[in-house]
Order: structure tokens, then sequence, then C-alpha cells
């Protein structure tokens, strides 16, 4: 068995785990300003709109009353998929720390220990 | 480890082809609302075939093992602080209380809360275009065109259709986040 350098291998792991988080939390970022936020104002515009219809008569209170849960439901929608998003992210963190546990350990061996 | 669904294909396809179709449907609709054209009883048979659509998505999406049920991603990130205003806490909430979803993965509760939004347009279609209400009505549930107008954050003056994109569109953009990436 090769000399196994807990410094070294300590580093390598916290290398692949910093590399990925930064990549994945960069990802989140941008996400939110892209996407989430330009959504959400839509959503908020189209709740003004429902309001201005319903003080003008144009809605009846059941109109509204429908068009605002659907307005809910399409927020909540943007949560969730944000939701499964930071869940892949977490994913590739954790992954990436696996791989790089696995290497440093199967090179301390030098065989394939850990598939 | 696997925390999200697993990717599926399947559901990536059948989605993205639901999305289209309905931006289809929602842009010729911008055309003909307040004409008799555009009465429910003339595209009725569109909404059977998008919610049948989804329903597919959600019994796809329901008999994919693996992953963490999104509930509980939801719930972390509420211990976490990370605001959730009441309301849509609630929504996502009875998505979850559905029969059989307190375990479902965040792509079944986007197919159900899609569902829930398509029934509303077919429910507000149904009432608003018909020979008998109001023509502003049923164009103020599809507005004018183009269509753009109602995907991109800005002007939309057809709430509901907006809505149904919305979920749509989150819908096949969190089959896209958990596809694998290609190592070629």
């Amino acid at each position: 068995m090769a000399g196994f350098n807990v410094t070294d291998a300590a580093d390598q792991i916290f290398f692949a785990l910093a590399q990925q988080s930064q990549s994945s939390f960069q990802g989140v970022v941008q996400d939110i300003e892209q996407h989430v936020i330009p959504t959400m104002a839509s959503i908020a515009r189209s709740l003004a709109v429902i309001g201005g219809r319903l003080a003008d008569g144009t809605y009846t209170p059941e109109i509204a009353d429908d068009e605002v849960a659907a307005q809910i439901d399409a927020a909540a929608a943007v949560i969730v998929r944000f939701a499964n998003r930071v869940l892949k992210e977490i994913q590739d963190i954790i992954n990436a720390v696996i791989d790089a546990v696995k290497h440093v350990i199967n090179a301390a061996v030098q065989t394939a220990l850990i598939a | 480890m696997q925390l999200t669904a697993p990717y599926s294909s399947d559901i990536d396809t059948l989605a993205s082809s639901l999305q289209s179709d309905f931006l289809k449907f929602a842009a010729n609709m911008q055309m003909i609302a307040g004409t008799p054209k555009g009465y429910y009883e003339q595209q009725s048979s569109q909404y059977s075939d998008f919610e049948a659509r989804l329903a597919v998505i959600q019994m796809r999406s329901e008999s994919l093992s693996g992953g963490v049920a999104c509930g509980q991603a939801l719930e972390a990130a509420k211990k976490a602080k990370i605001p959730v205003a009441g309301q849509i806490e609630e929504s996502v909430t009875t998505a979850l209380s559905q029969p059989d979803t307190s375990s479902a993965s965040c792509i079944t509760i986007l197919a159900e809360l899609a569902q829930r939004n398509m029934e509303r347009l077919r429910r507000q279609h149904e009432l608003r275009c018909n020979p008998t209400a109001k023509p502003i009505l049923c164009t103020t549930l599809f507005s004018a065109p183009p269509i753009s107008n109602i995907l991109v954050a800005g002007p939309s003056d057809a709430p509901l259709v907006s809505a149904v994109a919305i979920t749509l569109n989150e819908l096949v953009g969190a089959e896209r986040d958990i596809k694998p990436v290609s190592k070629e």
C-alpha cells in the first residue's frame, strides 16, 4: 500500500467540495436572478391585473378568486422547481465529494477498491 | 447518491411537447377569442387532451423510484428560515396532501399543480366563452397577440393563461434541471 498522507487526502477532498460548491451555488444565484425573480414579478403583475379587473367590474369575485388561486399555484410551482434545483445541486456536491474520497482511497491502496 | 427524482427522457419529451402544444393553442385562442370559433364547445377537446397528457406525466413520475420527497426539501427550506409566503406554502401543502403525494417528488407535485391550473383555465373558458357570456370575458381570458407577452416578465393581460404557462414551464424546467450532464 502506498503511503497515505491525511493532509494531502483532505486537501484533495476539500478541493473537490469547494470547486463543486462554487459552481453549484453560482448556478443557484444565477437562477434566482434570471428566473425566479422575473417570474415572481410576472405573477405580481398578473395579480395587479386581476385586482384592476375586479375593481372596474369586468370580473366577478368568483372569476377573480379562480384567477388568484391560479397565480398562487404558479408561484408554488416556481418554489417547487427551485427546491428541486437546490436538491440537485446538493446532490452534485455530495457526489463530487464521494468521487474525491473514492479517488483518494483507490490511489492509496493502488487498486479499484471502491467502485 | 440520488436526492432528486431520476431524470426521465420520457417525461422531458412529454412535458416539452405539451408545453409547445399549449402555447400554440393559447396563441390561436388569442386570435379567435370573442368569436364563435373561440367558444368552449369548439375547443373542449383540447382540454381533454392536455389534461390526459398531464395525467400521464404524473403517473410516469409517480412510478419512478429514488430521491427524497419534495415535501422534505421544502420542510428543510422552512427550517432554514427561507421565506415561503403563507398562501404559497398552503398551495404546495394542498398539492402534497392529495392521496399518495406526501412522498411525491418535485416533478410529481409540479404535474399536479399544472393539472390544477389547466382545470381552472378549462372551467373559466367554459364559463366565459359561450354565446350567452359577454365577449369581453373571453377576450380578457386570452388577451391579444403576441403570445410572447404572456410568457415574459412584463405585460401579462391574460393572468390565467400566464399561470398555466408558468406551471408548465416550471415542470419542463425542473425535468431539464435534473438531466445528467453529458460527458462527451
